[in-house]
């Protein structure tokens, strides 16, 4: 049987975008490229764009217009603000000990 | 190389995205429609050689329309389970009018709507092709069914073999627009 990982993944991908917009601004496009870069991330491009309007929303990414080089209309960047910054903290300390917690278990089951 | 029906698959993509997003908010409406529109103009800028092929690959990358307008938790989108019925639009009844106007166009618009099945869109597509294949040019299905009229009234096996191809972009829409009543009456409702 498959094993049905969407929802799973979904909640995972909101961090794993937050953590892309650590170091610097980014725009969707450029998000999506670099999370498509690792295997199984995004399952449809799209859905990144719902994902970063819901994290402005809650505040945890801020947006700015910027122009771009060609002619074309200005890019929306993200940004991490300050909550989002915590939001991460503590989901990456949450992450490595329910990581742990789950591989000891899965591992325990297979004995 | 060249994407001569860009416009027309990407317009018809946030078509369906817009349509999705019926009911929701209409800023974040708005807001996923702009954002996909300019994902899909930042990956065309990409493309050194851009065709068809790859601008339908844009759009399947993004995942289904449909699904997208869910993530949004419109209140369409919220009240209608994955399974829903797909109720058809204007999508429809262009695919079925420009199959007989502009066969290329309408194909296309075929094989982008969800209310015919993979069954019906090959046939439809299938009989609209042999017209275009055997020496029609693009703007021969304008004149096909008008050549479908006149020349077998002039006689012989040649014009009656023209007026033949000429009436089978009529065939393939009237084949499309039977399935679609027969889908009606089968529970997909009207938008």
């Amino acid at each position: 049987m498959a094993v049905d990982v969407t929802q799973m993944r979904k909640g995972l991908l909101e961090f794993c975008v937050m953590a892309q917009l650590e170091g610097e601004p980014r725009y969707g496009y450029e998000l999506v490229q670099r999370l498509g870069e690792v295997d199984g991330m995004l399952t449809s491009e799209g859905t990144i764009y719902p994902l970063l309007a819901r994290l402005h929303r809650e505040g945890l990414v801020a947006v700015e217009r910027r122009p771009t080089t060609s002619a074309g209309p200005p890019r929306k960047y993200y940004r991490l603000s300050a909550t989002g910054h915590r939001a991460l903290t503590s989901f990456r300390r949450e992450w490595a000990t329910l990581r742990t917690a789950i591989d000891r278990t899965l591992q325990g089951g297979a004995r | 190389m060249s994407a001569p029906h860009a416009t027309a698959i990407i317009e018809g993509y946030l078509a369906r995205l817009d349509l999705g997003l019926l009911g929701s908010d209409p800023l974040r409406r708005r807001e996923l429609v702009e954002d996909v529109r300019a994902h899909i103009a930042e990956a065309r800028a990409g493309l050194a050689d851009e065709t068809d092929a790859d601008v339908l690959a844009i759009c399947d990358r993004l995942g289904e329309p449909a699904d997208l307008a869910r993530e949004v938790g419109s209140a369409t989108a919220m009240a209608q389970p994955a399974s829903a019925p797909y109720v058809w639009s204007w999508l429809e009844i262009a695919a079925i009018a420009l199959t007989v106007m502009a066969w290329p166009v309408g194909a296309i618009l075929t094989l982008l709507s969800r209310v015919w099945t993979r069954r019906e869109k090959v046939i439809a597509t299938a009989i609209g092709a042999v017209t275009f294949a055997m020496g029609f040019p693009l703007s021969a299905p304008f004149i096909g069914p008008l050549l479908g009229t006149l020349v077998p009234s002039l006689g012989g096996a040649a014009p009656i073999f023209v007026g033949t191809l000429g009436a089978l972009p009529l065939v393939a829409a009237a084949y499309l627009a039977y399935r679609l009543t027969r889908a009606t009456a089968s529970g997909v409702r009207f938008a």
